[in-house]
Order: structure tokens, then C-alpha cells, then sequence
């Protein structure tokens, strides 16, 4: 051992020690932002139960995608056109993940997806029957909302 | 009687030492940078399009691939052919190998277009696809040479050593070999879709190693004071000049043979005559500087002593290797497509007019990055490991020789 | 928890099912009903899809194809003609010899043995069991090697972020795309691509669209009939796009 180096021997746990220190005032209580208030999602219902859907998205596009993309086996119930068209608002924009439907949620919870670099991020204007009641009526909800200064989910009160 | 040789790590605390290894963390910042950029921006921030595909930072991937391969000759004369004088090299030429194949890599990596999606392509392979084979080749390659380095330096392992060298001979072979068929499988193009082309790329590496080698021997040896004799540069010099020829030899077959074939001789004749930059650089850089006159200095009877004239020639011969990957990669992509022979061809998606192409400064700076960091790793590893042996001069390389009070005296001459 | 979920797995089904069959039918109206029995089961193996090109009805000067196809796709020209994507492009050969002129439309021939296919380090470059060569954007790493092998330079790589995007045309920087021979046409069963329509519609009727398989398809009975070639044949790649006239 080279002289000088018996005073590294206490810096270095001490230094362990203090980033732990560091890192345990990191853990506490963690307060979730607000999500954004998203356009609300159009039709009666998801393709598949929300607490399904919720979970496994990722694999039922995965799977639906390869299925497609390889054999040409389009299932249209699980359609990734068919995500964006019923939840996402023809407004929002992947660079702006507050009020886009996917992009909220994934940029909260830090996991990537690369989707929208070649798929387009919002529903199609040019087809008239995308543009359905059903949309309408979501984007008069959603303008309501945001004149009453409702800005994020939390503040709409549940019954 | 062998002579024992003493490795010792490079003391690593010069002014000069320090020096180097900020430069190249700068350039390897700039390489991340134009990585960064490209990222974000696209290709279109470089000369590349769709016409020619592969441009200036493939150049130096390539070339550091083709040379990494080759940089392991040394410690491959030592465990394959018996050289014992390449034998206290053996070590360095086996980090040198590694960290030459990482900047490559690295290169390569970047530039993709979807460089995140690398686990995708180290999960998915197409076998039929030679460069599926090269990935597995590439991270192969480091994986048998790191264990031949362990060999060499792990005492009890010792005598593991000439398989472990065997092996990585085989398999630099078989990688040098699959680098070139990048371009020999490739059917569309008349450059291209030669057999020569896999055996042209293992002279190449010979060649293009060797030059980096000696090159990075004498940095060494001359920034730590170590010791360098005659002895071992001659020999080094010596084999440079014939892996020179050896890939003059491979170049005259792959041009006479495609100049026999008349529906080549469009080809040919840009490479040979009217091609601009490419006859250029093929003429003057490739053949000119960077084969015949390192040829003529490294086999002239005085001026061949000189260390500063080997150096140059080493030098020449990397600056030809790069002008040779230029025309063959670059040259190759840019002359048009022969759709309708006997046709000539115009249109919005430039058929039938030579591909334009300019190399800019994100592609500079990212080759040149991938390079830094290559040299960056060699010279912080032989900070920490013991790679440099203390001495190879001409008595430490060579018992025969007597040990002489002065090592800077010249050869008796000779080639 | 678990045995809740079970005991009500079966009623949830069906009210999924018909929620979904309803959701279906809002949502996607065009899509559903256009649904054929054929492309219900996807890409048919039995199936050849192919173009018929007859270059002397190839009006010169006419790019009705060309416009078509990327107004269909959303190829938009980004002012960079170097690196502007273009899926199909009208070439004018002038024969050296006797300076005869004629033009015809070139994009990605659908080869039985494509290059393109066999170069791809992922498979990203594949070719579906109905024959047409596509790139799967997925697992396109954007290395551009089957842009190196492909004989006829039909493919392009995206060197820009790109917005806007046809739903049914994803299209993203870093990955490389060509034609696709209108592989969501086809799937919805509308038997034909945006360039035959095209040139179809505007009367000049150069470009035939069918089933190479079929024998009692249109394309079938003229290639029969008329015979056609193909381009750089002698390379033995069998492409699915015939010309005649070339």
C-alpha cells in the first residue's frame, strides 16, 4: 500500500454512509402531481375491463402488433388506431404529455414507449365517422370543465 | 533459453500522460455530442442520404474493426507461429485488439438509426444475415482474446495459452473474413458481390494492424522511455512491407479480374478514371502513399533504419487503408445502380447519376470518437494493468544478441 | 379477490364481448364493415400479390402514381431531395444506342428471394407469407444494410423526427420503409393499391393490381397472354412487379 493511503481508508465508508443518508431523505411520503385533465375517452366502454386493460395494454399491443404486422392478422377490437382514436384528444400532442391520454401516464411513471415516433399521437380529422356524438360531447365536457377552472383530475370531485 | 520479460504498468502521472488522456475524452465528448445530435435531429444533419447509405463514420469503424483484427498479428506470431520475439508484445497486441474492436463498435452502434433498440437486435437474429453473424463475431472476439489476455498474464494459466491463441487466430480470421462479406454478399452492386473481397479484407487487416501497431509500440515505448530496439522494429517493418504487398497483391486481381468483365468496365473506369474524389483517392492516397512509397521506405537498405521513416511509412499505410475503405465502401454505394443496361436512366430519386456525398462534422466528430475512445481505454488500462513489458530491447528480445550499454545505436543494415 | 373474480369471469365476458362488439361498431365503422372473409385470417400464403406494368401506355411526364401513393401513405417532401423519402418514382430511360425514349414507374418489386430480407440483422426486412416485402418498423434497428442490397434502390430511410403520420402508414425517424404495396388496401380487401387506382382514374390504365396465384385473375390471364419481364431478371430474384415494354 502506498503512503498516505491509510487516511482514504476512513473517507470512503464515511462517504458510503453519507449517500445513504443522501438517499433514505429521498423516502418519505411521495405527493403525486395532479394529472392534467385529458379529454375524456369516447364510447361506452374499453375494449377490455380497466383494471385488465390497465395491466396488460402492453402485452395485448405487443402481441396484436406482431400479429398483424407479420401475418397480417388485424384484430380491429384491439387496435392500436383504435386506442388513439377513442382516447386521445385531436388536440394533444406527444410533446405535450399533459394532454395526451398515453403519454401522461407513462411520463409519470418513467416508462418509455416509442410508439408515436412513427405512429400518429392523436385521431385522424380527415375521417369524418372518427369524428363521432360521442367526441363532440367529449370535447364540450372537457371545455366545461377547464371555463369552470378545473385544470386537473383532482379536482373533479367523485360522487 | 527463454528471456524472461518484466511487465510493468506506465507510471501515468506525466503532464504529457494527462494531456493525452484529456484530449481524448474531448474527443470522445464531441463523438457523444454528434451522437446526441443525431439523435434528436436525424440523419439529415450529415452527408448521408438515401443514396449513399454508409458514409464517413462507417469509414472509421471499419478501418478500426480491420485493424483490430489485424492488431493481434503479434501476439499471434508468438503463440501460433513460435516467434518468441513477438512474445513480450503479446499482451499489449491483445488490449490493443480489444479496445480497437470497442471504439469500432461504438461507432457503429451510434450511427444506427435506432441505436436504442440494440437489445432488439441482440435479441433478434436473422442467421442468414452476415451481419447477424458479424455481431456475434465482434462480441466473440472479445470474449476469446479476453481470455487469452487472462492466459498470457495469469501465471498458473500459462500453459493454456497457445489454445487460447489458436482460437483467437481462428476466430479473427473467420471475423475478418465475415467483415469483408458486408460487401462481397452483396449482389447489387457492381463494387460489391466479389469472393475476393472477404480474403482482400484479411490482408487488409494484416497490413492496417501491423501499421497501427508499430505506431502505438513506439507512442509507448518512446512516452514511458521504455526501452525499443532495432531488433524487434526491424522485423516489425519488414512484415509491414510485405502485408503491404500482400494487399497490393489482392487489389491488382480484384481490379484486372473486373476489367476482363465488360459490363464492370463502368465501374472500373470511375473507380480508375473519372470518378472525381474516389480515382483520386484510389491513385494518389491508396496506391501512391499508401502502398508503393511505404514500400519504397520500408524496404530501402538506409533509408529504412530511420525511426521516423518507419513511423512515416506506418502512417502512410493507415492513410491509405482509410482512402481504400473510402472507395470501396463510399465509391461502391455511389456509382448508380444498373437497372436497364444499355440504358441511361433519370429521375427524382437520383437513378442513374453518381451519388452525391460530402462528409460532415457530426460524422468527423463521431468517427473520430469512436477512435478516441478506443486509444482512451488502451491508455487507461496500461495504467492499471501490467500489458507494456519494461524493455524490448534487442537483448531482451532476442538472447542471442548481446546486451549492448547503448540501444539506440543502428542495425547493421539489411532489410 | 380472486375467487370474486372467477365466480363473475363468465358474465364478464359476455358483457365485454358485446361491449366491445358495440365499441367496435362507434368506433371503427369504416374498418369493420369493410372486413372480408379473406382478410380475416391475415396474409393468405396461397396468395401472390403482384403489380402488371405496361410501360407503353406510361404516359411521359405522367407522375398520377407517384402522387398518389405518397399522398396515400403521407410521404411528404421535406424540401431535401438527398434525403426525402419516396416510395415509387417515375425513371425516363433513354436507350444509348438509339436514343429511344420511354418512362415507367419503379418502387419496391416484392421479390420472391428479396436481398433485402436476407441482409437484415433483426428480420425487421421480412416477407409475408402473401408476398409482400415489408420492413417491420419495430425491429428496424435503421443499420440501412438492406438499403446497401436492395437492386433496385427502392428503399428509403426516414433521416428527420416526422409528425402527422397516416394512421394507417406509421412512419418514424431512424427506420427504413419503401412500398408496401398498399398492404392496408390490401388488407381491407379492397384488391387494389393507390397507384393502380390512380392511373386507373386517370384514364391511362398502365398498371395492372391481382393474385399472381389465381389463374383466372386479370393480372394472370395477361401475363399469360402477353408475357412480361422484369427488372435486372438475370439476378433471379423473381420480383412480383412484371413489366412489359422494358
Amino acid at each position: 500500500m502506498r503512503p498516505g493511503f491509510a487516511q482514504f481508508g476512513l473517507a470512503l465508508p464515511a462517504l458510503l454512509l453519507a449517500g445513504l443518508a443522501l438517499m433514505l431523505t429521498g423516502c418519505g411520503k411521495v405527493e403525486a402531481p395532479a394529472p392534467h385533465l385529458v379529454l375524456e375517452a369516447r364510447g361506452d366502454q374499453c375494449v377490455e375491463p380497466t383494471d385488465v386493460i390497465r395491466r396488460n395494454h402492453m402485452e395485448i399491443l405487443m402481441h396484436e402488433r406482431d400479429e398483424a404486422k407479420l401475418y397480417g392478422r388485424r384484430n380491429p377490437d384491439h387496435s392500436f388506431v383504435g386506442c388513439v382514436d377513442c382516447h386521445v384528444s385531436p388536440t394533444a400532442s406527444r410533446d405535450d404529455p399533459a394532454t395526451h391520454f398515453c403519454m401522461a401516464c407513462h411520463q409519470f411513471n418513467a416508462v418509455r414507449m416509442d410508439c408515436f415516433q412513427c405512429h400518429t399521437d392523436r385521431p385522424s380529422d380527415d375521417a369524418p365517422t372518427k369524428r363521432s356524438a360521442d367526441l363532440e360531447e367529449s370535447i364540450e365536457r372537457h371545455l366545461a370543465l377547464q371555463a369552470d377552472g378545473i385544470e386537473t383530475v383532482q379536482e373533479i370531485s367523485t360522487p | 533459453m527463454t528471456v524472461k520479460t518484466h511487465f510493468r504498468e506506465i507510471e501515468g502521472r506525466s503532464p504529457g500522460y494527462l494531456a493525452l488522456l484529456a484530449g481524448l475524452l474531448v474527443l470522445v465528448g464531441l463523438g457523444l455530442l454528434a451522437a446526441v445530435l443525431k439523435g434528436t435531429y436525424g440523419h439529415h444533419i450529415t452527408g448521408m442520404n438515401n443514396q449513399v447509405v454508409w458514409g464517413l463514420p462507417h469509414i472509421f469503424a471499419i478501418f478500426l474493426i480491420v485493424a483490430a483484427s489485424g492488431a493481434l498479428n503479434a501476439a499471434s506470431f508468438a503463440s501460433v507461429f513460435g516467434r518468441v520475439a513477438y512474445k513480450p508484445m503479446a499482451r499489449l497486441s491483445g488490449l490493443l485488439a480489444m479496445t480497437l474492436l470497442i471504439g469500432g463498435l461504438v461507432i457503429l452502434v451510434l450511427d444506427l438509426g435506432r441505436p436504442d433498440r440494440l437489445v432488439v437486435a441482440m435479441t433478434h437474429y436473422n442467421f442468414k444475415s452476415i451481419f447477424a453473424w458479424n455481431i456475434f463475431l465482434y462480441t466473440g472476439f472479445l470474449a476469446v482474446v479476453a481470455v487469452y489476455l487472462w492466459f498470457m498474464m495469469e501465471r498458473r494459466m500459462n500453459r493454456y495459452v497457445p489454445v487460447a491463441g489458436y482460437t483467437a487466430f481462428l476466430w479473427r480470421l473467420i471475423l475478418t473474413t465475415g467483415t469483408g462479406s458486408i460487401f462481397g454478399f452483396l449482389v447489387a452492386r457492381e463494387a460489391y458481390d466479389a469472393a475476393i473481397l472477404a480474403p482482400m479484407f484479411i490482408a487488409m487487416s494484416f497490413s492496417l494492424g501491423m501499421a497501427v501497431f508499430i505506431l502505438v509500440v513506439m507512442a509507448t515505448f518512446a512516452g514511458t522511455e521504455r526501452p525499443l530496439g532495432d531488433l524487434i522494429l526491424r522485423r516489425m517493418k519488414n512484415l509491414l512491407g510485405i502485408f503491404v504487398a500482400g494487399v497490393l497483391y489482392f487489389v491488382l486481381a480484384y481490379h484486372l479480374t473486373n476489367l476482363y468483365a465488360t459490363r464492370l468496365h463502368g465501374i472500373e473506369a470511375f473507380v480508375l478514371l473519372n470518378g472525381g474524389i474516389y480515382t483520386f483517392l484510389f491513385w494518389f492516397v491508396q496506391m501512391g502513399l499508401g502502398s508503393i512509397l511505404p514500400l519504397v521506405l520500408l524496404f530501402h537498405p538506409v533509408w529504412s533504419q530511420s525511426r521516423r521513416v518507419i513511423a512515416a511509412a506506418a502512417g502512410l499505410v493507415i492513410a491509405g487503408g482509410l482512402a481504400q475503405l473510402y472507395v470501396i465502401v463510399i465509391g461502391g454505394q455511389a456509382y448508380p445502380l444498373d437497372l436497364f443496361p444499355g440504358h441511361d436512366m433519370s429521375s427524382s430519386f437520383f437513378d442513374g447519376v453518381v451519388g452525391t456525398y460530402t462528409p460532415s462534422l457530426p460524422e468527423l466528430m463521431l468517427g473520430l470518437g469512436g477512435t478516441a475512445f478506443a486509444f482512451l481505454l488502451l491508455a487507461v488500462v496500461m495504467k492499471f494493468l501490467r500489458i507494456l513489458p519494461t524493455s524490448l530491447a534487442d537483448d531482451k528480445v532476442d538472447p542471442h544478441v548481446s546486451s549492448t550499454p547503448s540501444t539506440a545505436q543502428s542495425a547493421p543494415a539489411g532489410a | 379477490m380472486s375467487t370474486e373474480n372467477s365466480a363473475n369471469v363468465s358474465r364478464r365476458q359476455f358483457i365485454t364481448g358485446a361491449a366491445t362488439a358495440v365499441a367496435g361498431l362507434t368506433v371503427a365503422p369504416g374498418v369493420f364493415l369493410l372486413k372480408t372473409a379473406g382478410a380475416a385470417n391475415g396474409a393468405d400464403p396461397a396468395t401472390r400479390w403482384g403489380l402488371l406494368i405496361d410501360t407503353s401506355k406510361c404516359a411521359d411526364g405522367c407522375t398520377a402514381c407517384v402522387r398518389a401513393c405518397h399522398e396515400e401513405n403521407g410521404v411528404r417532401s421535406l424540401g431535401r431531395p438527398k434525403t426525402d423519402a419516396q416510395w415509387i418514382r417515375k425513371v425516363t430511360l433513354t436507350e444509348r444506342e438509339t436514343g429511344h425514349q420511354h418512362s415507367l414507374p419503379v418502387m419496391c418489386q416484392h421479390c420472391e428471394k428479396p436481398p433485402c430480407v436476407d441482409v437484415c440483422p433483426t428480420k425487421a426486412s421480412f416477407i409475408r407469407p402473401d408476398g409482400i416485402v415489408l420492413v417491420n418498423k419495430h425491429t428496424c434497428i435503421g443499420c440501412r444494410y438492406c438499403m446497401m442490397a436492395c437492386p433496385y434502390k427502392a428503399r428509403s430511410f426516414i433521416h428527420e423526427p416526422l409528425t402527422d403520420q397516416k394512421p394507417h402508414a406509421p412512419r418514424g425517424k431512424g427506420t427504413v420503409e419503401s412500398c408496401t404495396l398498399c398492404v392496408h388496401k390490401v388488407d381491407r380487401g379492397e384488391g387494389t393499391t393507390a397507384c393502380v387506382e390512380a392511373c386507373n382514374k386517370d384514364g391511362h390504365r398502365a398498371m395492372v393490381f391481382g393474385d399472381l396465384n389465381d389463374p383466372s385473375s386479370e393480372i394472370s390471364r395477361r401475363l399469360r397472354q402477353e408475357g412480361s419481364s422484369a427488372i435486372r431478371a438475370d439476378l433471379r430474384l423473381n420480383p412480383a412487379v412484371r413489366y412489359q415494354g422494358i
